[in-house]
């Protein structure tokens, strides 16, 4: 196996039981040119024609084209484009620890010199089909890479991203299957809320099981979380500026509490919590894993809790209000206070920053944390199952059962981390639009 | 028995799968453990080394090495330098929390497209419900109440008025007694009267009659005692000595 963090981080391929998808391809020329990329004898023949523009310094080409075959086992089968440019960086390195100099420029390989000689090779099918295909006959590499490649449904780049191998994208905006599993989700939450919206209009009470469970989250979060968290309107009675028009339409002298600008922000957290959770749910799916296990997924989540945040309380106290409003109101002296009052300015900004990183590493870890659990402990039944003999009928039912009991543990995780971004979220908004 | 396993098809669907999978892995992992021996006997790199790459590697894989780096599970084998599914890595590969910009990017503009869509397509109009439910419970409450306040007034009328009504009628009844105990009275005193007019008439005619005989007596009487007197004295009397005679002799028959 791999290194399992693959299993939970993001790919540009849909995995899928090897028997649901099998590759049958016969000759080279049929395999996806990512593939091809990657072959070893495809990157020789790349390595030949770069070194031939690019030779390393003080070498042949032929003896650059050696010396990154020697090199190139060592380093994840990296072509020669890396090679240079790791050989150059060596270089300058020695040079500027010798010198004692800033790092100088290193050389590198055009991308697009590089583009064109790989589009040449691999556009030369007949090279490909006869060549290539001997060597691969001799190593029985055919048959291996159709096992590989089995299962295996690669994601079109219609964008013109071009990927560095399965899991990486090399250079251009790649489509990875994360990506289309969050646009799965946002047409999935679409679908089904806008459905609900309907069967619920005019006030009818909700029927069937989905609505109501959809209506309990729905409740939950705006009458749970995002009014609680952001106050009601009568709270931001009592100073708030004279620019602001939202505040205006909640004051009523008596009367119940009234939520206006809860009740604003409240689409916001319902997106949050509604996306996050069925995200984390699809992790539980097997074959398709949770978007939120991707740093870049709840980084960009908790750039909205920023957005947010930072364009509610701009309504509140202008954008330059929202600023000046971080520090918290003291009694200070103004000699004191020149002094103080910026240092910690800049503490409750970073504090701010801080605030919302950490929002996006907890559910990181959350769920990246659930899945190692997970694989780690069917792991140990593959490798009892490899051990082989009697054992593995000893460890694979308390591995059986220890994942069923993980996974519920992570069903609950699922949902607790989606209440508890949606509710920090909420704190936070709340927080930028009140008065410190 | 098969009753039993139809209630309980979900935990016995369970066992299997946990039999059938407690057989199968030792199974798969000899098959796997085939194909594997299949690929090292071949001449799977060029230069042969590729058993022991990846030393550059800051420890990431060294949990590979411990026995299973000549089998072949799902096609994931990292020492199989046939898979190049994740050839080339960069050192980010294996950091859970690498950062992928054009993922954050991504997902930011996805979330507010989704924000956007949904405003439009769930959240104003489920806004619109919820509130348009909550304002229809609170007029609900709202006519309940009233109803009960109305309900309580009428009950409160209609109690007076059945309180007025049972007076009336215990006054009618009340009044219909007195009406009656005045008509008995009045009807036995009717009745007395009339008997007592009928006995004083009856005692009037007795007397009448009686008052009659005496005179008829009397008036026999005195005939025959004139005829009498005529006879014994023979002599004729005048109306005026008759007429004392008679006097005489009623008087006498009263006396006597």
């Amino acid at each position: 196996m791999a290194n399992p963090v693959l299993h939970i981080k993001d790919a540009y391929f849909f995995e899928v039981p090897k028997f649901a998808f099998q590759r049958n391809f016969t000759k080279p020329s049929e395999f996806p040119s990512i593939w091809l990329k990657l072959d070893p004898t495809v990157q020789h023949s790349e390595a030949e024609a770069l070194a031939a523009k690019f030779p390393i310094d003080g070498m042949s080409t032929e003896e650059s084209v050696t010396a990154w075959h020697d090199w190139t086992p060592n380093h994840h089968h990296a072509p020669y484009d890396v090679f240079y440019y790791e050989t150059n960086k060596k270089a300058v390195e020695a040079e500027a620890a010798e010198t004692g100099n800033e790092l100088g420029e290193i050389n590198s390989i055009p991308l697009t010199v590089q583009k064109n000689v790989q589009k040449e090779i691999l556009n030369d099918t007949e090279w490909l089909d006869n060549e290539v295909a001997g060597v691969w006959e001799e190593q029985g590499l055919l048959e291996r890479y159709n096992h590989h490649l089995s299962g295996k449904i690669i994601i079109p780049q219609p964008f013109g991203g071009e990927l560095r191998n399965l899991h990486e994208a090399e250079s251009g905006f790649c489509l990875s299957k994360f990506m289309i599993v969050e646009l799965f989700v946002v047409c999935f939450l679409a679908f089904v809320l806008n459905r609900y919206s309907r069967a619920i209009a005019n006030g009818k009470p909700a029927k069937g099981k989905l609505a109501n469970l959809l209506e309990t989250f729905l409740l939950f979060v705006r009458d749970e979380i995002a009014r609680p968290s952001i106050g009601s309107d009568s709270d931001f009675h009592h100073g708030h500026d004279d620019h602001d028009e939202h505040g205006q339409d909640g004051h009523h002298e008596d009367g119940p509490e009234t939520y206006h600008l809860a009740d604003k922000v409240t689409p916001v957290l319902w997106s949050l919590f509604f996306f996050i959770v069925t995200c984390n749910l699809l992790g539980l799916i097997p074959f398709v894993g949770s978007p939120t296990g991707v740093f870049g997924v709840t980084l960009g989540l908790a750039g909205i809790t920023f957005l947010t945040t930072l364009i509610s309380g701009s309504m509140m106290h202008g954008p330059v209000g929202f600023w000046l409003n971080q520090i918290p109101s003291m009694d200070l002296s103004f000699a004191i206070a020149i002094v103080i009052k910026p240092m910690i300015w800049v503490i409750e900004v970073a504090g701010l920053m801080i605030k919302h990183a950490v929002l996006a590493i907890r559910l990181l870890a959350n769920m990246v944390a659930g899945h190692m659990v997970l694989l780690s402990i069917i792991g140990m039944a593959m490798t009892a199952a490899v051990g082989g003999g009697a054992m593995a009928y000893g460890v694979t039912p308390v591995a059986v059962i220890g994942a069923t009991c993980i996974g519920m543990l992570e069903l609950f995780v699922a949902f607790l981390q989606a209440y508890v971004f949606t509710l920090l979220s909420a704190l936070f908004i709340g927080a930028s639009m009140h008065h410190h | 028995m098969i009753k039993i396993m139809q209630e309980n098809w979900i935990r016995w669907s369970f066992a299997l799968l946990l039999v059938f999978g407690t057989a199968s892995l030792p199974a798969m992992a000899d098959e796997g453990e085939a194909k594997a021996e299949a690929t090292t006997k071949a001449p799977a790199d060029s230069d042969g080394s590729h058993k022991e790459g990846h030393d550059d590697h800051d420890g990431h894989d060294d949990h590979d090495h411990d026995g299973h780096d000549d089998h072949d599970h799902d096609g994931h084998d990292h020492h199989d330098a046939t898979d190049l599914s994740h050839a080339n890595a960069s050192k980010e590969l294996e950091a859970p929390g690498s950062i992928a910009a054009d993922m954050a990017i991504y997902t930011l503009v996805v979330f507010i497209l989704m924000v956007v869509i949904l405003r439009v397509a769930a959240w104003n109009p489920i806004k619109k419900a919820l509130d348009d439910r909550e304002q229809g419970i609170i007029d609900h409450i709202a006519d309940a109440r009233r109803s009960a306040e109305k309900a309580e007034r009428l009950l409160e009328e209609y109690e007076v008025k059945i309180a007025a009504a049972a007076q009336e009628a215990n006054e009618i009844v009340a009044e219909g007694r007195r009406d009656a105990e005045a008509t008995k009275d009045r009807i036995v005193e009717e009745a007395r009267e009339a008997a007592t007019a009928e006995r004083d008439r009856a005692l009037n005619d007795i007397e009448i009659a009686k008052n009659a005989a005496l005179q008829d007596v009397a008036e026999k009487s005195a005939d025959i005692a004139v005829a009498l007197a005529g006879k014994i004295v023979n002599k004729e009397l005048n109306a005026s000595d008759h007429q004392a005679l008679i006097k005489e002799t009623l008087d006498n028959i009263q006396e006597g």
